[in-house]
């Protein structure tokens, strides 16, 4: 790969951001996160608004991480937010964090369209294995705005 | 009460690759049933229960399923489309396994609801390595329930794949 893909992580814990970063160094995957603090952050760096409109800096994300207990913006607002908006390009979303209750699952994958859905492990061995799991298997996969700096162009 | 076991369904019109994926996923995990639908049509008629595959004791409704793309008779988007237009089957993880790496594809999985899309490495070695990753990942994702026909289940527990069959029928 040439380039670093950008990792969407929006997520309000400071804590988890650190260890994701450190995960990514640690096994060298071909990706740099941008952390969004909530779901608020996350539409304007996917829409692309303020200082976001510098794609060179701000690249469309590969995927996209995301919480969902947050104070501002929950992931629910954020991945309901981000299906209403189709011009978007299409992005996997994983939710990360989730409580794990049947009903929030099916919700998820349902009608928030979220590509998979994990559960935030107890103890920091586990939590480091789901999280290179992750990265190692969207590092494998292709998606469609994938080496494309921002969505693409709706033509036929 | 888990159960323990749960079914993937291969949908593939590769002989080879069949073998391979089907010889993979039964290393790796004793859990596993590994069924193969040789093209499209068939997994549509496997996801319905329709003639033989009626008998789920048999053919059980698949916790995952892993999509080629290029088939006769009816290719991988028209399996995709089935299941995710489908509103009782449409929760289903179903992940597309190509040798197709065209951008066109990639949008139109996606777009179809595609839960992710990979292209299918040429070497034996590289595929196995694909297919280990792959299982992985899936069985640390929480999946909603649904019962032995792909319905889903109201129920307030959880679980991941192969622990889905927890209430009784």
């Amino acid at each position: 790969m040439d380039t670093a893909d950008v990792v969407l992580l929006v997520d309000d814990n400071e804590d988890d951001q650190v260890f994701f970063n450190r995960a990514v160094k640690k096994n060298n995957f071909p990706f740099l996160i941008h952390w969004a603090r909530d779901g608020e952050e996350a539409k304007d760096y996917l829409s692309g608004a303020g200082e976001y409109a510098d794609r060179t800096k701000f690249p469309y994300p590969k995927f996209i991480i995301t919480d969902m207990k947050m104070p501002l913006h929950d992931g629910k607002e954020f991945l309901t937010w981000l299906k209403s908006h189709p011009k978007l390009g299409v992005v996997p979303t994983i939710i990360f964090g989730g409580s794990g209750a049947a009903a929030e699952v099916e919700d998820a994958y349902k009608n928030l369209g979220a590509h998979s859905y994990m559960v935030k492990p107890a103890t920091s061995n586990d939590l480091q294995r789901i999280v290179e799991l992750i990265f190692g298997y969207w590092a494998v996969c292709l998606i469609p705005t994938h080496k494309f700096s921002q969505p693409e162009p709706v033509n036929s | 009460m888990k159960n323990t076991t749960f079914t993937i369904l291969v949908v593939d019109d590769d002989e080879n690759d069949q073998i391979l994926i089907k010889r993979t996923f039964q290393k790796i995990s004793t859990r596993a049933t590994i069924q193969i639908a040789a093209h499209g049509q068939e997994a549509i008629d496997y996801m319905c229960g329709k003639g033989e595959f009626a008998d789920r004791q048999k053919f059980e409704y698949p916790t995952f399923i892993l999509i080629d793309l290029k088939m006769p008779i009816a290719d991988g988007f028209a399996v995709l489309e089935f299941i995710k237009k489908h509103p009782l089957y449409r929760i289903i993880p179903a992940v597309m396994l190509s040798a197709s790496g065209d951008l066109d594809d990639i949008k139109r999985a996606y777009t179809l609801g595609a839960s992710s899309y990979h292209v299918k490495p040429s070497s034996t070695g590289e595929l196995e390595k694909m297919l280990v990753m792959l299982y992985g990942y899936w069985m640390s994702c929480e999946v909603p329930q649904v019962d032995e026909n792909g319905k889903q289940l109201p129920t307030n527990s959880h679980g991941k794949i192969g622990e889905r069959f927890t209430e009784p029928v």
